[in-house]
């Protein structure tokens, strides 16, 4: 019997539940790669439930802020409440958005243009997402989406407004793609997407 | 952040300043922290990866539990699983950072528009695949008909820098044998020396 058997065997025991005759290190190593995300600006109650969520459904999450900022002292808290999780801290906004693959923006209201230019250059095709601290989507949407569009030109946009439950969020964009994978890490996050119809997920 | 990449593709064809700038709107830059994944088994390879700075290793793991090592990728290289990304299927790599990585990923939609907007990139892509190819047909050849010290000094002769920043463990699997016999082949051929 090699190592990996004995292994499975011990689990086995312990667990009493059957399952199929899968070494027990292989079942553990299989695993997909989920998307970086990492969040830059203020830390409101959306932002707080939305990385709070989306750390619990183990996205590795990085936090743009300085020591005593807000998005610190929430990551702070996310890493407490679970040390298990893959939780950072960077100050360096382009360091931040460089080892990341989607962007959120939490609530801003002026986006800051030197520090979008500061990021361009690492956030060509990733997604930016501008979580919007407004309920109605009307528009707000092409308002907000207009200061990031012009600045970061080559990423893909989406905008997110929470629903009067903190458990749905509303997706809008203007890019094909880009709506389907954040509704969907949405969902994995546990929220009802508001709009789920028009993005055909 | 695209010097290595400019210098490997003027290698094999010429673009424009222009056609060069479209094409770095089509990368996205990721850095990747050493021993985080880039893919891994159930994922679909939806990114080709080329290395601008650091080491990736790609690998499978059997059904016993152990790894094996398909290819390492240092500066300049590009690392996928191919068969994944081309068909849409489900990848059984696994790609991981052995070292802090800069890499430049290119999603199928982005390639499909280098090539229709730079049909020059048709010849860079042929002669990768091509490369591909030979290196693969190298690889099965010599993992069914060489010694594991024919291996290890084919790999010494061709990569000595992987030598210098992979742990032998890794070579050894990369070799498809076994740590002892690493160590065994190292110790022979030190000796001669």
């Amino acid at each position: 019997m090699c190592d990996a058997d004995q292994c499975f065997l011990l689990a086995y025991i312990i667990d009493r539940r059957p399952c199929r005759y899968v070494p027990l290190h292989y079942q553990l190593k299989k695993m997909r790669v989920k998307e970086t995300i990492a969040f830059i600006g203020a830390a409101d109650n959306s932002c707080k439930e939305l990385s709070n969520r989306l750390a619990s459904a183990q996205y590795p999450l990085i936090f743009v802020a300085n020591e005593g900022e807000p998005l610190a002292i929430l990551s702070q808290q996310i890493s407490d409440r679970m040390p298990q999780g893959d939780i950072s801290r960077v100050e360096c906004a382009k360091e931040g958005c460089w080892q990341a693959d989607i962007i959120i923006f939490c609530p801003l209201q002026d986006a800051d243009a030197a520090l979008l230019q500061k990021i361009e250059a690492v956030t060509t095709r990733k997604i930016l997402v501008h979580l919007s601290d407004k309920k109605d989507s009307g528009q707000s949407f092409f308002e907000g989406s207009k200061i990031f569009r012009e600045a970061l030109p080559n990423t893909q946009f989406v905008q997110l407004f929470p629903g009067t439950d903190p458990e749905t969020m509303q997706v809008e964009n203007f890019d094909d793609e880009a709506p389907v994978i954040i509704a969907q890490i949405l969902k994995e996050a546990g929220y009802t997407i508001l709009n789920e119809q028009k993005i055909s997920i | 952040m695209f010097e290595l990449l400019r210098e490997k593709i003027s290698k094999n064809i010429t673009i424009s300043e222009d056609d060069f700038r479209f094409c770095q709107t089509l990368f996205q830059p990721k850095k990747l922290k050493k021993k985080r994944f880039l893919l891994g088994d159930g994922d679909v390879c939806k990114q080709i990866a080329f290395v601008e700075k650091g080491l990736l290793r790609v690998f499978i793991i059997d059904g016993k539990g152990t790894e094996h090592i398909l290819q390492f990728a240092l500066e300049g290289w590009w690392a996928a699983d191919l068969s994944s990304f081309l068909t849409g299927e489900l990848s059984r790599y696994y790609i991981e950072a052995l070292e802090d990585s800069e890499l430049l990923l290119l999603s199928k939609p982005s390639r499909d528009a280098l090539l229709e907007k730079i049909p020059a990139f048709e010849r860079y892509f042929r002669i990768l695949i091509e490369n591909n190819l030979i290196v693969t047909q190298r690889r099965l050849i010599t993992s069914f008909s060489d010694t594991a010290e024919e291996k290890y000094q084919k790999l010494l002769h061709h990569f000595p820098h992987i030598l210098q920043r992979v742990p032998q463990h890794m070579v050894a699997s990369y070799l498809g044998i076994t740590r002892e016999t690493l160590s065994r082949v190292r110790t022979q051929i030190a000796a001669r020396r």
